[in-house]
């Protein structure tokens, strides 16, 4: 016997109250209606700032929630599974994978709100159905039963991950439009300082003390010139922990994180500059790490223990939803020094940095210039090459903001 | 007829007991059916062998290999001997050291696949600083152990006995970290 089951599509046209999605921005509410007459999904969708109400999307999907007694992770259920949502985090975990939102679960003004890309990313792995959004005709296509899967990675999809973030099928971009203003706030991370000198020139040059002059030099040019905010990591010789400079540009929601250093090599002659972004590779987050993620995130572990480890992997992987556009700002920096300065071009180049894991923005570091170098050394002490440093710098950071402003990169807010 | 259907049966029963109890048994957790297999760390190498040591190229790009013979007989036995001729030094004047003068290792042991290399902390301030020199320090020692010794699948970099979050304020040694022969091509 054939069993026919009923094609339930449901269409779901998303009805624009205040009909232009500029408006949208600033606070408005989306009907969702339900044409086909099938399931339970109506209601509305509450949008403000491109972001949607968690409140909105259990009304209307039918949703049970749970909140841990910190406070910090919400759990979706549906017919078709659940997700779990970290507080300050972009990721959605759900059956062992996990996605990445173009901003993270939050909470503003005291409602629980994630970014539009939930619907896709998230709601489907809630709901069991596929849903895909069409911004042309503004609306939710919810497809058929069973149909329902999630946007995750797994490990050995990681490689390919920065790919997955591109083939995102809802473009968020068009929600935000061109409202972008570019960098408000940019944090300066000078290296090392205090108890840690860093690399030392063969006249007795500090690093620590070489790099805080520069940054302060690019600090008075960016806020005077482009008039951004800056934050130093640290303002006069003392030691600031690695994590703890990561985690003052995310308190600050900085747009951008440029950690300045001083090159050296065990050779005297080698010379140049180099700028580095973070790297990722299947082998940092292994099936076994993801696994306890996932029941870490799903609850099927309580063993406490366990916790710190995973506080750890997912700090290692906030930087990954923003690694395409640290990449193009390490080029945007290396391009305009190399240029500026008529310099060795070393390259750009990946490594496990460790003051870059954990940034949620745009983050690179940049050597610039080698102080084991004997010439190299007498030029970095002086003033004018300082200025001219921070000058060089002060170029790429303005020409990133300009393409930001023009919608070519991406930026911390897509 | 009806005494051979009840046969049937019993045996039957007594089957789907026999393969239930199987089952339980295997399921069951902690229960070791076999000994376990494989090479303990404190197997016999046979005589000497050649391993290859990851130095710096002279530009401190990319790692370089330079062969040496180890002649102990455990496996951290052998790292320990390959780790200091590491600490020596290339003998080419092409190949450049990773590792500066000066540090010393407090022990090398093994456990569960992953090979701990305690160094002297003074690694960290006689290091010349720099990420790509401390990237290079860093593989050199764990790419000289994993790519050498099979048995090996991660290398946990300690100073002074203690995990460090980097070396010299750069490169993550946090954990227990695989090596990267790509390093060799000087490509991350």
């Amino acid at each position: 016997m054939r069993r026919i089951y009923p094609a339930v599509i449901l269409l779901v046209i998303f009805t624009f109250l205040t009909g232009s999605p500029t408006q949208a921005r600033t606070g408005s509410s989306i009907t969702l209606k339900n044409l086909s007459g099938f399931g339970n999904h109506s209601g509305f969708l509450n949008i403000d700032g491109g972001r949607i109400d968690i409140d909105s999307i259990v009304k209307a999907f039918s949703l049970r929630t749970s909140v841990d007694i910190m406070g910090d992770r919400l759990d979706l259920v549906g017919d078709g599974g659940s997700c779990r949502l970290l507080l300050g985090s972009s990721l959605v975990l759900s059956k062992g994978l996990f996605a990445v939102l173009t901003e993270p679960f939050d909470t503003i003004d005291g409602k629980m709100s994630v970014p539009l890309d939930f619907l896709t990313k998230g709601l489907p792995a809630i709901i069991g159905k596929s849903v895909a959004m069409d911004r042309e005709r503004q609306s939710l296509t919810v497809g058929p039963v069973g149909s329902g899967s999630f946007q995750g990675v797994n490990a050995d999809r990681l490689d390919r991950y920065a790919s997955f973030i591109q083939r995102d099928q809802f473009e968020p971009q068009a929600i935000e439009e061109s409202s972008y203003e570019g960098l408000r706030v940019v944090v300066l991370d000078p290296g090392h300082g205090g108890r840690s000198d860093g690399a030392r020139g063969g006249t007795g040059t500090l690093e620590k003390d070489l790099v805080l002059s520069v940054s302060q030099k690019l600090k008075n040019m960016l806020e005077e010139d482009l008039g951004v905010k800056v934050v130093l990591t640290r303002t006069a010789d003392y030691y600031v922990g690695l994590k703890e400079r990561t985690a003052i540009a995310n308190n600050n929601r900085a747009d951008l994180f440029l950690s300045i250093h001083a090159n050296a090599a065990f050779r005297k002659t080698v010379q140049g500059y180099e700028t580095y972004y973070l790297s990722f590779s299947a082998s940092d987050l292994e099936a076994s790490q993801l696994a306890q993620i996932e029941n870490k995130a799903l609850g099927v572990e309580g063993d406490a223990r366990e916790a710190p480890l995973l506080e750890a992997i997912l700090w290692d992987m906030a930087q990954l939803e923003f690694i395409n556009e640290s990449g193009r700002f390490a080029n945007q920096v290396q391009e305009t020094l190399v240029r500026s300065m008529k310099g060795k071009d070393r390259g750009v180049r990946q490594a496990p940095l460790a003051v870059l894991m954990g940034a949620r923005m745009p983050a690179t570091l940049v050597e610039i210039g080698f102080i084991s170098n004997p010439s190299q050394e007498i030029k970095l002490n002086r003033d004018a090459h300082q200025d001219r440093i921070a000058r060089a710098l002060f170029d790429a950071i303005s020409e990133y903001n300009r393409k930001l402003i023009r919608g070519e990169a991406g930026g911390r807010r897509p | 007829m009806k005494k051979v259907f009840k046969v049937v049966v019993i045996a039957a029963m007594a089957a789907a007991f026999v393969i239930a109890a199987l089952f339980f048994f295997k399921l069951m957790p902690g229960q070791e059916l076999g000994p376990i297999t494989g090479r303990s760390p404190e197997a016999e190498l046979e005589g000497p062998r050649v391993i290859d040591l990851y130095f710096a190229d002279a530009d401190g790009r990319r790692l370089a290999l330079e062969a040496r013979e180890v002649t102990t007989q455990s496996v951290e036995e052998s790292i320990h001997q390959a780790i200091r001729e590491l600490i020596a030094g290339p003998r080419k004047e092409s190949l450049s050291s990773t590792v500066p003068e000066g540090v010393g290792i407090r022990s090398v042991y093994y456990r569960d696949d992953i090979a701990y290399i305690d160094l002297t902390p003074n690694i960290s301030s006689s290091h010349p600083g720099g990420s790509w020199a401390e990237l290079l320090t860093v593989y050199s020692i764990i790419n000289t152990v994993t790519e050498n010794f099979s048995e090996v699948r991660k290398v946990q970099i300690l100073l002074g006995g203690r995990e460090h979050e980097t070396l010299a304020g750069h490169i993550d040694i946090s954990r227990p970290l695989p090596g990267r022969v790509q390093l060799l091509a000087g490509d991350w």
